[in-house]
């Protein structure tokens, strides 16, 4: 994490100039607030939280090390107040993990990853085109056969067999070895 | 042969949109406490990548308001040495597309805008005698001249239109999301930017709405167009539209509103500056209120903190807000 920003400018924030914390801001406001849209996913409230940072920022000004990366410290700040504000949010909403933690840990690699492996399923699937998903969750999760799904959807047995075979492929790549499972 | 799932699924999810279940499922696996030191390193990479931005508009509202919230001085001029450097290869630019500029003016309408401070309403008349009402901290622009072909204005914040009947002329308001476009009628439209709905309610006539994604609304009287620009949804419903909006008189009613959304309209109405303790505004509570009696901003302030749970105290030129412990 290379510091983009002078010396100079940083030993002015610690001393209390405004004009260094301008410069500060105007550098920094995007992707402070990028960052944090990008893991709350919530355009308004990433606008308050990267103020937020700088508000912080302004309030330990006088204690900011000159030693240590600038760009790290805004990093951690971030980090910090994004990784909060989803621990308010979600720690109301009930929420059940497909697998239970105690059979990951104790297990060969692909099952060390089972729930990493599951997200990166679901992203994957959730990236494809409506129609490839669907077949692919109507022939795995719903266990209908291509001839059943083609009759459903209304197109032919072979547009079935194609998009099942892109999707496999897709997911196949991501995940390596362990989608065999599933089928 | 190791496959780092760690920082693939946090990078497939920073670069990806996904349904809302989706996200959620990852966030709770982002907050975890396993893994934590891969997370952070995959975070670290992705911070990296962000570019380190060049100041636009929307950076500068943004420093004014947590200069607010600081207490200090806002700043509308542009100073400092990277915009120098930035400086000297645009202003070339600049001069020579303002010249451009003048040239083309001369072949066209130029466009005039009128900029409604905090704490004030203006109403103004329109070259094709439309009139527009229009409400604090809001922009509309339009062309000084009433063209032949269609007359079209732009607006940033909340209006209230008496469009002038042309059935030859559409009259057509655009905010950043919505295109409305009417021949002759009364309505309303709350478009600021940042707020949760960009909203039209009809009075009076008909109207047609058109999206970003180019959806298509027709609106009835009394219907109201809800539309959430961080979705993208659209939503009609049925309202009670008054003949003329309450706030054109300085009432203020608030109808199922954030407390997020009431102090925006606070700030705006009322040209004070608010300081919000964050846990307030995650709280997801929507109320309802009217003031109708140009009351003061304390006696707003102490019917709200009953209904939202706050104590606020009042410094020279700001407001804040915290929130109440008993609650």
């Amino acid at each position: 994490m290379a510091d983009k920003i002078p010396l100079k400018t940083i030993s002015s924030l610690r001393a209390g100039s405004h004009k260094a914390f301008e410069e500060v801001f105007l550098l920094y406001f995007d992707r402070v607030r990028i960052f944090i849209e990008k893991i709350i996913r919530s355009e308004e409230d990433a606008e308050e939280l990267a103020q937020e940072v700088f508000v912080k920022l302004w309030n330990l000004h006088e204690k900011i090390d000159s030693d240590r990366s600038f760009d790290a410290l805004l990093f951690s700040m971030s980090h910090n107040l994004a990784f909060n504000y989803l621990r308010h949010r979600l720690v109301h909403q009930t929420y059940l993990t497909s697998l239970p933690d105690k059979l990951v840990e104790e297990s060969i690699e692909g099952e060390l990853y089972a729930k990493e492996i599951s997200l990166l399923i679901e992203m994957a699937l959730n990236s494809m085109p409506e129609q490839r998903r669907m077949i692919f969750t109507l022939s795995r999760q719903e266990g209908l056969s291509n001839t059943e799904i083609a009759e459903k959807l209304s197109i032919s047995k072979k547009t079935v067999e194609n998009q099942l075979s892109l999707a496999l492929k897709e997911l196949r790549k991501i995940i390596s070895l362990f989608l065999l499972f599933m089928s | 042969m190791k496959k780092n799932y760690i920082a693939e699924v946090i990078t497939g999810f920073l670069k990806g949109k996904f349904p809302e279940s989706t996200e959620k499922k990852v966030q709770h696996w982002l907050i975890e406490e396993k893994n934590t030191k891969e997370k952070r390193a995959a975070l670290v990479r992705y911070w990296d990548s962000l570019p380190i931005s060049s100041a636009n508009n929307k950076i500068y509202s943004s420093l004014n308001s947590t200069k607010k919230k600081l207490g200090m001085k806002p700043s509308g001029y542009i100073s400092f040495r990277p915009f120098l450097r930035i400086a000297a290869i645009l202003l070339p630019i600049l001069i020579l597309s303002t010249g451009l500029f003048y040239l083309y003016r001369q072949h066209t309408h130029p466009l005039l805008s009128i900029n409604v401070p905090y704490g004030e309403r203006r109403q103004l008349t329109l070259p094709d005698s439309t009139i527009v009402w229009l409400n604090a901290g809001s922009k509309l622009s339009y062309s000084e001249r009433s063209g032949n072909s269609s007359r079209r204005v732009t607006l940033e914040g909340e209006a209230f239109f008496d469009v002038r009947s042309d059935l030859q002329r559409p009259f057509v308001v655009e905010t950043g999301e919505l295109a409305i476009h009417v021949t002759g009628t009364r309505f309303t439209v709350y478009a600021y930017p940042f707020s949760e709905n960009i909203s039209t309610i009809l009075s009076q006539g008909k109207i047609t709405v058109e999206t970003q994604r180019k959806e298509i609304f027709h609106l009835a009287p009394s219907q109201q167009l809800l539309y959430n620009p961080f979705t993208a949804i659209a939503t009609v419903k049925n309202t009670e539209a008054p003949e003329i909006p309450a706030w054109i008189y300085g009432k203020l009613i608030f109808e199922h509103l954030s407390l997020k959304e009431i102090i925006h309209i606070l700030e705006r109405a009322y040209d004070i500056a608010f300081e919000v303790d964050i846990n307030l505004l995650q709280t997801e509570n929507y109320v309802s209120a009217k003031f109708v009696n140009q009351e003061t901003i304390e006696e707003i302030l102490d019917v709200l903190k009953e209904l939202y749970g706050f104590e606020y105290s009042v410094y020279e030129e700001k407001i804040a807000l915290a929130a109440n412990i008993d609650n």
